[in-house]
């Protein structure tokens, strides 16, 4: 029994906009026997999206461990709007009992434009953008040796008015 | 304030072909962990399949002692289906300023079947199977002795392809009577919790007191 660690705090914004090309939302390199066989790491991620832009642009998410791309799909088009709206992802990633097999599953919300007096997110509508929980495909990652673990978001489309930004992200050591 | 990981479980719990009420995850919390104003915090991160040629469902079950805090059965899931469901278990039992009075909430979220590229779960939508936050029944149990916290899977049919896995869980304790400066601020915090939004087939609160 322990308590979890903290591995890694990003305050500074990390603003992905313009751009179609796959871009690190988090990036952080997880140090060698970290996870071993029964430790893990929790992510939290917090931050807002924009499509001020013509059309229904959509991100499409990923996760890696190493050179394993554990997660990715394509978000929801998001109509266009002035207001940002907010997304939240969040991820365990375990070592499944051994260190060379990994296993990852959280949640992604991503919910709609404005919608509150202060603040963002509508406690009026149960209808967002995305609810998803999910579970990664594994990955055969040797643990032994510091590999990054990574975010990245992709736009559909470039424009200075579609953007996404990562506010803040804590990274956690959680022991067996 | 302290925080501790009581308990984590990274080996699959498979239940498949069967029935019977089986514990999905199992944990003797011990003796005055809870005290009067202490909190577990428990993440579970399942996937279920049915490719049996029925329709199933699943009852989940939270329980702390003898005391059943929570008790629902899932939509009906469509037969044959060869992909697994993404399900997340977000948990916390709580001491109601008391030693002998507890509570608890948190939600369920059930995704849908494949969805994405890599992986399960459809970033594409907010339509999933179930998407609901939870309060429990309170409990009155008396947490200065041991009591074996349980969450538990019921299948509606035995069948060889109907499975229902944890894949990884996780306990943790926040004790707020010591006194040890944290960087709170800066603290993290598991899925779900106050503040999530939802939307889904099953978007309703439940209180079951």
């Amino acid at each position: 029994m322990g308590a979890p660690d903290i591995l890694n705090v990003q305050v500074t914004e990390t603003d992905v906009v313009n751009t179609t090309t796959e871009t690190n939302l988090l990036l952080y390199t997880v140090p060698a026997n970290t996870l071993g066989t029964n430790k893990a790491i929790r992510v939290l991620i917090r931050g807002d999206y924009l499509n001020n832009s013509a059309g229904a642009p959509s991100v499409r998410w990923r996760i890696y461990y190493g050179a394993t791309e554990m997660y990715n799909d394509l978000g929801a088009g998001a109509a266009v709007d002035v207001s940002r709206r907010v997304f939240t992802v969040d991820f365990i990633l375990w070592p499944r009992n051994a260190t060379n097999s990994q296993g990852v599953g959280g949640t992604i919300f991503l919910g709609q434009a404005g919608g509150a007096t202060t603040g963002i997110g509508n406690v009026a509508d149960d209808e967002v953008l995305t609810a998803c929980p999910i579970v990664g495909a594994n990955a055969s990652e040797d643990s032994t040796l510091a590999k990054d673990l990574k975010v990245t978001v992709a736009h559909t489309v470039a424009n200075a008015d579609v953007s996404i930004r990562k506010t803040y992200s804590v990274i956690e050591s959680l022991p067996p | 304030m302290t925080e501790s990981v009581l308990n984590v479980q990274v080996t699959e719990n498979d239940i498949v072909n069967t029935n019977a009420e089986t514990d999905l995850l199992s944990y003797s919390v011990p003796a005055n962990t809870l005290g009067t104003t202490g909190v577990l915090r428990i993440n579970i991160i399942c996937d279920y399949l049915n490719t049996d040629a029925s329709t199933s469902t699943v009852t989940l079950k939270v329980k702390y002692g003898a005391t059943t805090l929570y008790d629902d059965a899932t939509i009906a899931f469509p037969a044959l289906t060869t992909t697994r469901y993404p399900i997340v278990i977000s948990l916390t039992l709580f001491a109601k300023n008391a030693t002998n009075s507890q509570g608890c909430g948190g939600n369920i979220l059930i995704g849908t079947t494949g969805g994405a590229t890599t992986g399960i779960g459809s970033a594409g939508t907010d339509e999933i199977n179930a998407l609901t936050p939870l309060v429990g029944a309170n409990a009155s149990e008396d947490s200065t002795a041991a009591k074996t916290f349980v969450v538990t899977v019921t299948h509606s049919v035995a069948g060889l392809t109907t499975s229902f896995r944890r894949l990884y869980s996780v306990i943790e304790s926040v004790d707020l009577t010591v006194s040890v400066p944290v960087p709170t601020a800066i603290r993290g915090r598991a899925f779900g919790g106050i503040g999530t939004f939802h939307g889904s087939k099953s978007e309703y609160p439940i209180f079951n007191t």
